[in-house]
């Protein structure tokens, strides 16, 4: 009891300013915007919207997909670098680790705005490729479209998905792969039969901790993205402002959150079966 | 040494859920003893430590200390102190802020309270490090910051939850005999709490051996060494051969038993205990003699044959399989000047008499 | 050779990672209103103009009344959750504990349209306090998870010898709880207060009429003219984190080596 009385100002905290607002949405989602007034009666419109508008289907598919890469590519990347500070740094671990964090911790925005100078018009890549004389116009293509946001989101996330996997790696009992050597597996046998097993609720953690929030993101779109760029959170954000639309963008939000957490469920299962079959 | 009880445990019991920690167990602690409660873990001897301490309280019963009922009172009131397993010395203060802890309530002045600390320091043998920092100590120098801690506060128990068990082999012996120096030096009452058999017997006055949330035994290591109430008891200590017999007769402080690979005898039961009439009979290997030369001869003596040799160095423990028993019997035999080691399938007679047999219940 | 081959990956790595972020203090000095190579030469000029913009005044006297409320409040939940969790058994911990860490995991936009949501029905007006309220509630599992394996590292038999030693509850708080955990809590603090003062998106819906640093940043990239102070108030930003990261390093160092804890590196 003396457990749950101090645990209790952060659980309520979270309950009044999380659960108890996420329901409330909830609600507004199946309410209507009359002009400025609510018309509180139960309605499913919101959803019929937005699963029968293309526009949100297509934003809504084209979330999913950015999100789905970019969670590839930065667990492609984060993995190697995780794996080499476990297996290779001897001396300076924590450094390596603090070092990776700082830019995680660092202003999101900022790490955005950068990447805008540098695949702006006149920004980096442009003006460096200018003054060598290797193009003479400006390139359009690098900016303003969803692989700019790939990028920029892949750099932004890449700390945060080096973390679990380092930590499942470093849980790896260093003579599990000796006697995996003893028995006469060679380094890459090793590594696809014992350590990316064993690192693989790493793998997976990581995988969330970047999918999932990669979908609310509406920063780097509306930065790098383009009209071709644009995903599902730039949609809600415009309900919540300029449309003045809250219950339709709540019902975007929810739907978002049920797609997400239904591809998320679905990878789990099935990377649990892939994990389970490597023998 | 006083015979006046200093801790009196009455019928204490404590639960844990559906789990019985200490089932119903009295035991008094005279003032000035080194006491031990042995026994392996879960045995129930930390809980019984704890609830002295006042970090825990029994289910039901009372605890006592110097006649005083302690339900109620908290640890921090209690006249007694501790050294935790973990040494527990606190991180962030020096090895001399550590010791003089406990002393802020006592509102000594600063030379007083500087000279307590350096003498119990000394006292420890830690003269010198008084401002280290307790993250530059070892294990055994951490052991003697929470001895002299402990010590300072001038406790009328002092208690020792498993305080060598952290240590190496060598240094463990060693300390084994500081402190029961230390203990005659300061003549506290100290309880040790121990699964290590042997620091029991060497440094204490009286042990305690648990099993199970109950006392299997209170006695002096003397006591328990050679006369165990019960098999357990016997197992737990040392290595003693097991005997099936029947109890032909009991007549207060003897019984005689009978069995097949020795007869019928009358032996002691010093603790006047009942037993069932299939009874188990203990002896102690070296309580058993060889008799290798023509014309050594015993009181009692039964023949058998070498099945296995086991070299000690100082000792040699044979497995002899003799008539009339299953398993081999134990015998172990001093290395002494001239004594050859015995090759396996050699026959062999063994000497024994009846003040080695012990009835175990 | 496949050792030669992750190093030079890790250092590479390390570029990427950094590299982009560097431009801006790069371009912050650099003598031209227009961000593109050749560099033109050296300035101050950009950090001078920033002293004379009150909107960026205000903007970071805001983010530092929000960056210090929500460090000290959800630092202090953050110890009552950790303390809860390191120490006690009680009803449903798994899943409270997974609750009270789920918006490391949520679309931060959930977390804002959800609040704007009800706080706007309940009839309260957006202000800096319902900035805060947002950052607390993300910075909770930070803290969290910063004193967590502060306090795992305390033995429990500490308080124990100091009740023994004969130390009431206070007490024993006060001597020896408090100073083994303090860098521990220094660390969530500061954090949680870079956390505060970087975060947008929350911000973003919930900061009504009075910016935050990262909201002003947001209104100015509009003007063009006004790219070069922008690069400036971001260079110093992202060396005010840097320097607040470092002393939080720090200080969850030193609790490691309080709680005896110094092997792991997480």
């Amino acid at each position: 009891m003396r457990g749950f009385a101090l645990m209790s100002p952060t659980f309520f905290y979270a309950l009044l300013l999380l659960a108890v607002p996420v329901a409330v949405t909830i609600t507004f989602s199946f309410w209507t915007q009359t002009y400025l007034d609510l018309d509180t009666t139960f309605t499913l419109a919101n959803y019929q919207e937005v699963w029968s508008k293309p526009i949100y289907r297509v934003l809504m598919f084209r979330s999913l997909t950015i999100a789905a890469i970019v969670t590839a590519v930065t667990v492609i990347l984060a993995y190697p670098l995780a794996y080499y500070i476990s297996f290779h740094v001897k001396e300076r671990q924590a450094l390596w680790i603090f070092l990776i964090t700082i830019p995680f911790w660092t202003s999101y925005l900022l790490r955005i705005f950068a990447w805008k100078l540098i695949l702006g018009y006149n920004g980096v890549i442009n003006s460096t490729l200018m003054e060598l004389g290797i193009i003479g116009e400006p390139l359009e293509f690098i900016l303003h479209n969803a692989n700019a946001v790939v990028m920029t989101l892949s750099h932004a996330w890449l700390p945060f998905a080096i973390l679990p996997i380092f930590v499942s790696l470093q849980k790896i009992d260093r003579s599990l792969l000796e006697a995996a050597n003893d028995l006469g597996d060679g380094p890459v046998m090793r590594f696809l039969r014992v350590t990316l097993p064993l690192s693989l609720p790493g793998v997976i953690a990581a995988s969330l901790i970047v999918f999932i929030p990669t979908i609310g993101d509406y920063v780097t779109p509306r930065l790098v993205g383009g009209s071709d760029g644009l995903m599902i959170a730039n949609m809600i954000q415009v309900q919540f402002g300029k449309a003045n639309n809250w219950p339709l963008g709540a019902a975007l939000a929810m739907t978002s959150m049920l797609l997400v957490t239904a591809v998320s469920v679905a990878f789990i299962l099935v990377a649990r079966f892939l994990g389970g079959r490597v023998r | 040494m006083s015979t006046h009880p200093i801790i009196q445990v009455r019928d204490v019991s404590r639960l844990f859920g559906a789990f019985t920690a200490l089932d119903n167990i009295s035991v008094d602690i005279r003032g000035g003893e080194f006491f031990s409660l042995l026994g392996p873990s879960g045995c129930g001897k930390t809980t019984l430590l704890r609830m002295i301490a006042g970090f825990d309280d029994p289910t039901h019963g009372d605890i006592l200390i110097d006649g005083q009922p302690m339900a109620g009172v908290p640890a921090n009131r209690r006249p007694t102190n501790m050294v935790f397993q973990s040494y527990a010395v606190f991180p962030h203060l020096t090895v001399a802020q550590n010791v003089a802890y406990g002393l802020r309530r006592q509102r000594l002045d600063k030379a007083e309270k500087a000279s307590r600390v350096q003498k119990a320091l000394e006292q420890v043998g830690l003269g010198a490090l008084g401002e280290r920092r307790s993250n530059e100590l070892s294990g055994g120098q951490r052991q003697r910051v929470a001895l002299a801690r402990a010590l300072i506060m001038r406790p009328k128990v002092l208690l020792l939850d498993e305080p060598l068990s952290a240590l190496d082999k060598k240094l463990r012996e060693h300390m084994q005999v500081e402190l029961r120096q230390l203990q005659r030096q300061v003549g506290i009452t100290f309880i040790l709490v121990t699964h290590d058999q042997e620091e029991a017997l060497t440094m204490s006055d009286r042990i305690a051996v648990m099993f199970n949330g109950d006392i299997a035994q209170c006695d002096t290591p003397e006591q328990i060494y050679q006369h165990p109430k019960s098999r357990a008891v016997a197992e737990f200590i040392g290595g003693m051969n097991f005997l099936d017999a029947r109890m032909t007769a009991r007549n207060g402080k003897t019984v005689t038993v009978d069995a097949a690979c020795f007869g019928r005898v009358e032996i002691e039961n010093p603790h006047g205990q009942d037993f069932a009439s299939d009874i188990t009979v203990g002896v102690r290997p070296e309580r058993l003699t060889l008799l290798i030369d023509d014309n050594d001869r015993a009181e009692h003596e039964m023949s058998g044959q070498i099945v296995d040799a086991s070299y000690y160095g100082d000792m040699t423990y044979y497995s002899i399989s003799v008539d009339g028993r299953d398993e081999p019997i134990t015998v172990s035999m001093r290395n002494t000047v001239g004594r050859r080691i015995l090759a396996s399938q050699e026959s062999v007679r063994i000497g024994w008499g009846p003040e080695s047999l012990v009835p175990l219940s | 050779m496949k050792i030669k081959f992750l190093t030079i990956y890790a250092v590479g790595f390390m570029i990427f990672l950094y590299l982009p972020v560097l431009f801006l203090p790069i371009f912050s000095f650099n003598d031209s209103a227009i961000v593109a190579f050749p560099l033109k030469g050296f300035t101050l000029q950009w950090y001078e103009n920033l002293a004379n913009e009150p909107g960026m005044h205000q903007a970071l006297i805001n983010s530092l009344k929000v960056g210090i409320a929500t460090s000290v409040i959800s630092t202090i939940l953050g110890i009552c959750g950790a303390r809860a969790v390191t120490r006690y058994e009680f009803f449903a911990k798994k899943s409270i504990t997974s609750f009270v860490m789920l918006p490391l995991v949520l679309p931060e936009i959930l977390v804002a349209i959800s609040m704007l949501v009800v706080l706007l029905q309940l009839g309260f007006s957006l202000s800096l306090i319902s900035v805060a309220l947002g950052h607390i509630l993300m910075c909770v599992p930070f803290s969290m998870a910063i004193l967590i394996s502060s306090f795992e590292g305390f033995d429990q038999s500490l308080e124990e010898a100091s009740m023994d030693l004969g130390e009431g509850p206070l007490m024993t708080f006060f001597r020896v709880t408090l100073p083994v955990v303090a860098p521990g809590i220094v660390s969530s603090l500061l954090i949680t207060f870079t956390i505060s003062l970087d975060e947008f998106i929350v911000a973003f819906f919930l900061s009504g009429t009075e910016p935050t640093l990262p909201i002003f940043i947001w209104g100015q990239l509009r003007f063009i003219a006004k790219l070069p102070n922008i690069l400036a108030l971001g260079s110093l930003m992202l060396l005010a984190s840097f320097i607040l990261l470092c002393a939080a390093e720090y200080f969850r160092r030193r609790a490691q080596r309080r709680t005896g804890t110094e092997d792991s590196v997480i």
